[in-house]
């Protein structure tokens, strides 16, 4: 909340309002806090000259007389208002005069604030702020995490591409291998409600696709009764459709396990942010060969390290524990998901 | 021993004839660019399809402005009484009034012409092709009669009347300007749509000869793009002289018969009106005139029809530049002409240019009583946060035009409280737009109300308005 004058004086010198104590009435920054902000910048960096390294865009102000320096009525007024020096100021204008616009450049360059330019919120980005906000602040999260090894899985996968003409991702592997273990590991497929908790008898899987400008979880049905080519085939149908705005929102909507994939950024680990109503989310890594101790001697492994995000309302630390270690057998050994 | 070939014989090739510049069209756009140009010392050609001057010389600004000096002056005979004075008997013959408008219009035509000998400019009658980046093919009737080449062509055609579907002015009963300044008689009723300057300066020449005149506007005030208190008071002002308004108002209809046309509209409240007038003028503003040109062929961008430039006048082709009304508002020949100069010397080097910063284009409306007006207006400037300081004085607490017998109207100033920035300057009155650019000049070197305070305004005149408006933002105003 800041008044008009004060965002406008706030846009013109490139002040962040966040970073300023509001003053004004109902909480609003006010023009004195702005003034009393970018005052104090100035002030801290003309007491302390010496102790400003030679880098620091505060560095050298001059002290000098500027009395003589051409400048336009409207420039040296602000500059004396925001304690500009015109001997530190690049003249623009006609006959080397200092103008209004060369003072709002000094301002910017001199407090070194960054540029920025202001984008409304789409719906879209406020949906997920709303949501995000609400999980973060409601859910109380916690987070186990895993190294699994997938030399056995690329090499199946290779197979099935090559020799069988599939199209199968890795990240197919994962949802198919979460599936198994929410089976297995029946608690993790649950809900919290606040009076009571859901515990789901399919396993509806809600995997997040980045889109322009926000991202999107359309819901794989039914994943454990689905072999990986149909997963593989309903994942890229699921994750174009998103990307071209064409899901309905039954596609989006449901789930009862998410999975968030950043491999193929080749990220080392990440967390997740729980994806409400549900109570786990898994964030998964790339898949980086790396030396493993296998008995006694050091070899090389594809490791893929992937984190759980849980609800400790409804999860407790061992069973979250469980289906991490489930998971890791079904991906190590993936023909155990066959069974 | 030279032969020419029969086939040649018939068909000269046409001598492609090298400049500098060259520029098309010779309003107040491109005559200024071309004599700005050879100053600088280029070789300038400049093509003209029809009057050097253009539309503002031929038929715009300096032909209205004879219109309404006459109608002042016929104002000023009818109310001799006030002034101590009589007359027999005022009366006017719209015959002669046309003539003089004509004859100085034709006059200054001449100026230009003698100004481009004396510039050493070359001038080319015909209508301008851009037949290739660079040259220009230029034709009379269909046949190409000269071809010159440039590595620089400014474009500077203007633009026409705007055309509303199903009101197609037929030149007898519905007018553009152009018939509008040429009466032979005087409609006893006329309908203007449109209240923007032109609109509400024809409304105002023919109230004063006793037309009853009814004004239409589409958006909620007169004179939309001036400051709401200004658009206030002429309309008050201007109800008072006898003319009618209709604000919020879309024209439904237009019929044209024999020597009237039946008009219908709905007013602000949803009422249908209707009424017949001997004459509409269609002042709803205009469209840039691109048509035939070769723009569009040789790639230059447009938008919306009009020349799409940048701060510098050069369009999308390199060596292809487009000022004036051609190209973005606002719509005024001191705009073109300033555009030109920066255009050309831009063109030609010159050092310590700055762009035109279009808050620094003065706006006049010569009404009875005149508007002028430069900057934001007061509701501009909320809107962009500024904390103003708005300024405002009467003009029947100022002496001089209680001399004169003008005290309608007053001067408002606008400032940005924290720098004391003079941000706008609007007023309504007597002389105004002579008045105007103090302002103007105040606004260009940044001076803030300190300087505007200190600075002597000559008593006893008009200007002091000015000095007691800014004295007034600061609530120091002395005769108030």
């Amino acid at each position: 909340m800041a008044s008009v004058v004060a965002r406008r004086i706030a846009k013109t010198y490139n002040i962040n309002l966040h970073n300023i104590t509001a003053t004004g009435r109902h909480g609003r920054v006010s023009k004195q806090d702005i003034e009393a902000a970018a005052g104090i910048r100035v002030l801290a960096a003309q007491t302390a000259t010496q102790a400003i390294a030679t880098t620091s865009p505060l560095a050298g102000r001059s002290s000098a007389d500027d009395s003589r320096i051409p400048a336009t009525p409207v420039a040296r007024r602000m500059a004396s208002m925001l304690n500009i020096n015109l001997n530190d100021v690049q003249p623009t204008g006609r006959r080397n005069r200092v103008t209004k616009d060369d003072i709002e450049a000094a301002a910017v360059a001199l407090t070194g604030v960054a540029d920025y330019r202001e984008e409304k919120l789409t719906s879209m980005r406020k949906t997920i702020a709303s949501r995000l906000t609400e999980s973060k602040q409601t859910i109380p999260h916690y987070r186990v995490s895993v190294d699994i090894e997938i030399d056995s899985l690329l090499q199946q996968r290779k197979y099935m591409n090559d020799n069988l003409g599939h199209s199968i991702s890795v990240n197919d592997f994962v949802i198919k291998g979460c599936a198994s273990a929410l089976q297995q590991v029946p608690d993790v497929n649950v809900q919290y409600t606040g009076d009571s908790i859901l515990k789901f008898d399919q396993v509806d899987i809600s995997m997040a696709v980045a889109i322009q400008g926000g991202l999107i979880t359309p819901v794989i049905r039914n994943v454990a009764n689905k072999g990986l080519p149909q997963i593989a085939a309903e994942a890229k149908d699921l994750a174009q459709r998103a990307q071209n705005g064409q899901l309905s929102v039954d596609e989006f909507q449901g789930g009862t396990f998410s999975v968030s994939n950043l491999g193929m950024f080749g990220v080392d680990q990440f967390d997740a942010i729980i994806n409400l109503p549900q109570a786990a989310i898994l964030a998964i890594a790339a898949g980086k060969k790396k030396p493993v101790v296998r008995g006694d001697s050091i070899v090389a492994a594809t490791v893929m390290r992937v984190s759980l995000s849980s609800d400790h309302r409804a999860i407790d630390g061992a069973v979250a524990a469980q289906f991490l270690q489930t998971l890791k057998g079904f991906l190590e050994n993936p023909a155990s998901m066959l069974l | 021993m030279e032969t020419t070939s029969p086939s040649t014989a018939l068909n000269p090739p046409l001598n492609v004839q090298q400049f500098d510049l060259v520029v098309v069209g010779a309003g107040p756009g491109g005559y200024v660019a071309a004599i700005r140009a050879a100053q600088l010392g280029m070789k300038t050609a400049i093509i003209e399809k029809q009057h050097m001057g253009g539309v503002c010389l031929n038929w715009g600004c300096i032909p209205t402005k004879s219109l309404l000096k006459s109608a002042e002056v016929y104002q000023s005979m009818q109310h001799a009484e006030d002034y101590g004075l009589s007359v027999k008997s005022a009366d006017f013959d719209i015959k002669k009034i046309v003539q003089r408008s004509r004859d100085i219009a034709n006059q200054l035509s001449d100026g230009i012409s003698y100004l481009m000998k004396k510039n050493k400019i070359t001038v080319i009658n015909g209508f301008a092709r851009l037949a290739a980046p660079g040259q220009v093919d230029v034709s009379i009737d269909g046949n190409i009669t000269a071809a010159v080449a440039a590595p620089h062509i400014i474009f500077a055609t203007g633009a026409s009347p705007r055309v509303i579907p199903g009101m197609e002015p037929d030149g007898k009963i519905l007018w553009t300007s152009k018939e509008a300044m040429t009466p032979t008689t005087l409609p006893k009723s006329l309908l203007v749509v449109g209240s923007g300057a032109i609109g509400i300066e024809f409304a105002s020449f023919y109230r004063s000869f006793g037309t009853e005149v009814t004004v239409v506007e589409m958006l909620d005030r007169i004179l939309p793009q001036e400051d709401a208190d200004v658009s206030k008071a002429a309309q008050r002002y201007f109800k008072k002289r006898g003319m009618k308004f209709f604000t919020s108002a879309k024209i439904d209809s237009l019929d044209v018969q024999e020597a009237t046309a039946n008009a219908k509209w709905q007013d602000k409240n949803g009422n249908e009106q209707s009424a017949s007038f001997d004459r509409v003028i269609l002042a709803v503003g205009i469209s840039a005139n691109t048509e035939g040109l070769g723009l569009i062929e040789q790639g230059v961008e447009l938008d919306r029809g009009q020349v799409v430039v940048n701060e510098w006048s050069e369009t999308s082709v390199t060596g292809i530049y487009a000022v004036g009304d051609m190209t973005q508002p606002p719509w005024l020949a001191h705009k073109a002409s300033h555009e030109a100069v920066i255009c050309v010397e831009k063109i030609a080097g010159v050092a310590d240019l700055e762009p035109l910063n279009p808050l620094s284009i003065p706006g006049c409306t010569y009404s009875s009583p005149q508007v002028a007006s430069v900057g934001m207006t007061e509701q501009q400037a909320k809107d962009q946060g500024f904390d103003v300081r708005v300024g405002k004085f009467d003009l029947t607490a100022l002496g001089k035009a209680r001399a004169m017998g003008e005290t309608e109207g007053f001067v408002k100033t606008i400032f940005d409280d924290e720098t004391g920035e003079l941000l706008g300057a609007h007023m309504i009155g007597a002389e105004v737009t002579e008045l105007i650019q103090g302002y103007v000049i105040a606004q260009k070197l940044e001076t803030t109300e300190e300087e505007l305070r200190h600075t002597v305004f000559p008593h006893p005149t008009m200007s002091e308005a000015m000095h007691e408006s800014v004295l007034d933002a600061y609530n120091q105003a002395i005769h108030s």
